[in-house]
């Protein structure tokens, strides 16, 4: 079975290169017979992808263990979804699940290529190169298929860590972002090629765009969620090197998103998309050299470096784009000149263009900060470490810099500023002090969440405003009533009243990191069963405890003992909940003890318990925190899909006013 | 914002050469603050990593420092009522008296690779905020 999937993979080298090189040629010489053929290699390429991962999922789920990959990641002890996302806990699978996603997404990037003109077949030669990169990978380096030369009668089993929900989604989402960046790479290489370079490009790869962006968007909130409710810390993002890789890609396919805008509406901003589509997509590629490569030194994975052959492949991949697209904008230049100057930096074209900066600006300086130590021990033969406060403060004012814009974003018009917009900011401006001058009266005196709360009271109102300024506008027009006004500014304005949500969401989340992050509170107690301890306004017991082992026979990452407490929460002289936190001891494991977290949320604050350490006396140390404001990060994130959902919604009838 | 009101489009060249300018002097100041912020920042938040033997050369100072070495089992001396760990680090043959306040970690024990990030006080102790244990190179997984 493992050896026909092995086959499999060959016959996919072949097959996505001769694709390659027979859409290329048929580009060169416009000969649709050649175009035709390598797209029926692509669909033969999908076919043979999805036969290759068919198999893999049998071996997983028939407990094929003489598969090392099958051995390394499952066991018999774990739980059926577990054993479908083994999929993609190790390297090897998520890369087959990458190239997996990439030529289901060719495939599907095929069928609209003939509208291209000729750009298509150049779309196609990208695509498909980039399939024969990742099989290459694949058959040399990452090879889910090898064997063992016995068959043993048990797996390990997957790291505990991995056995949580955000696991089987986080990886899967976070790839099809990365694997979803091929295609704004593909259509910019393309357009760059065929010296198409009017905004047609722009045009086509809007949803495909979206798709990317929100995929990475939602990967990394779900890895963040990930992190809070599993890996025990308090937090959910740490500045962690790994972390870093995935956001910086989302920053620059943001700054990607707006300047397309641009170039949609006003014919502005053609080099800045030609540079950031390859960019974003190089970047997604660096994020799994971090991950895999072993280049960057980190404090939690380890301090040397010992780089994996992998990452000469990877950063010579990473060259190879960013190169030929160097070449490209050179060799194209005079095409790509804007038609129009901008006219005032006061206007909606300068308030997307400092967008398109200022988010640059933040991917450059948390890129920096990432290979920081790693540079500075190679070109200084110094070890230091950047802790993650350089993030925040470096990071911060841009931040707010660029929340503040949405806020005047939809108000200011476009070509300069007039009076009637500073007018409409003024209620928006009024509802931001009063909002800070209400947390100050409360008693808070920190710069940082009061610029933030301000802030984000103003561009909340002021997209607010500006929704009901046009339902207005249209029911005075129209004679229609509210709840119709409502519904066909929705559908006719589709993108920008989605784009609207997606930048409330921002605020939204904006509040959580706002709460979380200046008025986190945490406290650490020992107590014996019996004893209560109080923070805030909660009370908390300590009832009981329990030690216990779990699946000791036959040894694997499943065996464990399970130390476990049980808290009753009370506030106000009533029973609020029970919390169980626990700790586990997989003996197994080189590092053996995975916390297992209890939290109470609400929309106000999350009460986060970890148990420290549990004696056989009952003794335990807890540490106790209070995280504000924290759910509405996932309720933002909830409206981020949504928003992204409603403004890449295909339009029906005529195009619609947007801005 | 409808259609019409952005519908045509005459530039002025006059116009033109007084907005370059301001695009560049824009950007050139927004460069300088992405980089004001990114170099004012590094400083404070760097940490140099040193042996034992460096840091007691350099004797105590009100700089955080980063020093890693090995557990020293007989002189782990927990309390766990009151959450404070007090041990020694040893590094090339020197010891290092270290006191933490707060949980034990996990994989905390005799021989133990661990990073302390602190101040050298003048009691010759080092004051750690920070107690991370390496972790074993298997968790590399995503």
């Amino acid at each position: 079975m493992s050896n026909i999937a092995y086959w499999t993979l060959f016959l996919c080298l072949a097959v996505s290169s001769y694709g390659a090189v027979a859409s290329f040629l048929g580009a060169r010489r416009t000969s649709r017979a050649l175009v035709e053929s390598a797209k029926n290699a692509l669909v033969v390429m999908a076919v043979l992808v999805t036969l290759a991962s068919a198999i893999l999922l049998y071996l997983l789920v028939s407990h094929d263990f003489q598969v090392e990959y099958v051995y390394r990641y499952t066991s018999t002890h774990l739980p059926f979804v577990y054993i479908v996302s083994a999929f993609w806990a190790g390297e090897a699978g998520s890369w087959l699940l990458w190239l997996w996603f990439l030529a289901i997404l060719t495939v599907v990037a095929a069928q609209f290529s003939d509208r291209l003109g000729k750009m298509g077949p150049y779309i196609l030669a990208t695509m498909a190169f980039t399939q024969a990169f990742f099989t290459v990978i694949l058959i040399a380096i990452s090879n889910p298929f090898e064997t063992l030369p016995f068959r043993p009668a048990e797996g390990v089993g997957m790291l505990p860590l991995l056995e949580n929900p955000g696991m089987i989604f986080h990886p899967p989402v976070l790839f099809l972002g990365y694997a979803g960046y091929t295609v704004p790479f593909a259509f910019a290489l393309a357009a760059l090629m065929s010296g198409d370079l009017s905004n047609r490009w722009i045009k086509a790869v809007r949803p495909w765009n979206l798709f990317a962006w929100l995929s990475l968007g939602v990967g990394i909130l779900i890895g963040a969620w990930w992190s809070y409710v599993e890996l025990g810390w308090g937090g959910y993002w740490a500045w962690d090197p790994v972390e870093n890789a995935s956001l910086i890609p989302w920053l620059t396919g943001t700054a990607f998103l707006h300047t397309a805008m641009m170039e949609e509406r006003r014919g502005m901003h053609k080099v800045w998309n030609v540079v950031l589509a390859p960019l974003s997509f190089a970047l997604c590629i660096f994020a799994t050299l971090v991950t895999r490569g072993g280049i960057i030194v980190s404090d939690l994975h380890g301090f040397s470096r010992n780089i994996q052959p992998i990452a000469y492949l990877l950063i010579g991949f990473i060259v190879l784009i960013l190169g030929v697209n160097f070449f490209l904008v050179y060799h194209r230049q005079r095409q790509l000149r804007s038609k129009k100057e901008m006219e005032s930096p006061l206007s909606r074209e300068g308030a997307f263009l400092l967008t398109a900066v200022l988010l640059c600006g933040i991917a450059l300086i948390v890129f920096l900060g990432t290979t920081y130590p790693t540079l500075a021990q190679v070109l200084r033969g110094a070890q230091l470490s950047l802790d993650a406060s350089f993030y925040d403060r470096a990071t911060g004012p841009l931040a707010m810099a660029l929340i503040f814009i949405m806020g005047i974003c939809p108000v200011i018009a476009w070509r300069r500023l007039t009076a009637k917009s500073l007018r409409d900011l003024l209620p928006s401006v009024i509802a931001g002090l009063v909002l800070s001058a209400l947390v100050f009266v409360l008693g808070i005196r920190d710069p940082f969440p009061l610029v933030s709360m301000a802030i984000s009271a103003f561009v909340a109102t002021s997209l607010l405003a500006i929704f009901i300024r046009d339902l207005l506008a249209r029911r005075r027009s129209t004679g229609e009533n509210y709840a119709r006004a409502f519904l066909t500014l929705g559908s006719k304005a589709h993108r920008r009243y989605g784009g609207y949500l997606i930048h409330l969401a921002v605020i939204l989340i904006t509040i959580g990191v706002t709460g979380s992050r200046a008025y986190k509170s945490e406290q650490l107690v020992a107590l014996n069963p019996g004893e209560s301890t109080t923070i805030r306004n909660y009370r908390i017991h300590y009832e009981n405890y329990s030690i216990e082992e779990l699946n000791p026979e036959p040894e694997t990452y499943q065996s464990r003992v399970r130390f476990a407490t049980t808290l009753s929460v009370y506030a106000g002289g009533s029973r609020l909940a029970t919390l169980m936190p626990q700790k586990n001891y997989h003996w197994v494991l080189d590092s053996p003890w995975v916390t297992e977290v209890a939290i109470r949320s609400n929309l106000i604050e999350d009460l986060y318990v970890i148990l420290g350490s549990l004696d056989e006396n009952g003794l335990a140390t807890f540490e106790i925190i209070i995280n504000p404001l924290v759910t509405w990060i996932w309720i933002g994130s909830g409206l981020l899909l949504v928003g992204t959902l409603i403004a890449a919604w295909p339009k029906k009838r005529a195009p619609a006013g947007e801005g | 914002m409808s259609e019409s009101s952005f519908a045509s489009d005459t530039e002025t060249p006059r116009r033109m050469a007084g907005g370059r300018m301001k695009f560049i002097i824009g950007g050139a100041i927004i460069l300088v603050v992405i980089g004001w912020l990114i170099f004012s920042n590094v400083q404070g938040s760097t940490t140099p990593y040193l042996s034992v033997n460096e840091l007691m050369a350099q004797g105590p100072s009100d700089r955080m420092v980063r020093v890693s070495g090995l557990v020293v089992g007989d002189t782990i001396d927990w309390d766990p009522q009151r959450m404070t760990l007090q041990f020694e680090l040893a590094d090339e043959g020197a010891n290092l008296p270290v006191l933490y306040e707060g949980v034990r970690p996990d994989m905390f024990a005799d021989g133990a690779q661990a990073v302390v990030e602190g101040k050298y006080a003048t009691s010759g102790v080092l004051e750690a905020t920070d107690l991370l244990l390496k972790c074993p190179s298997k968790y590399v997984e995503e």
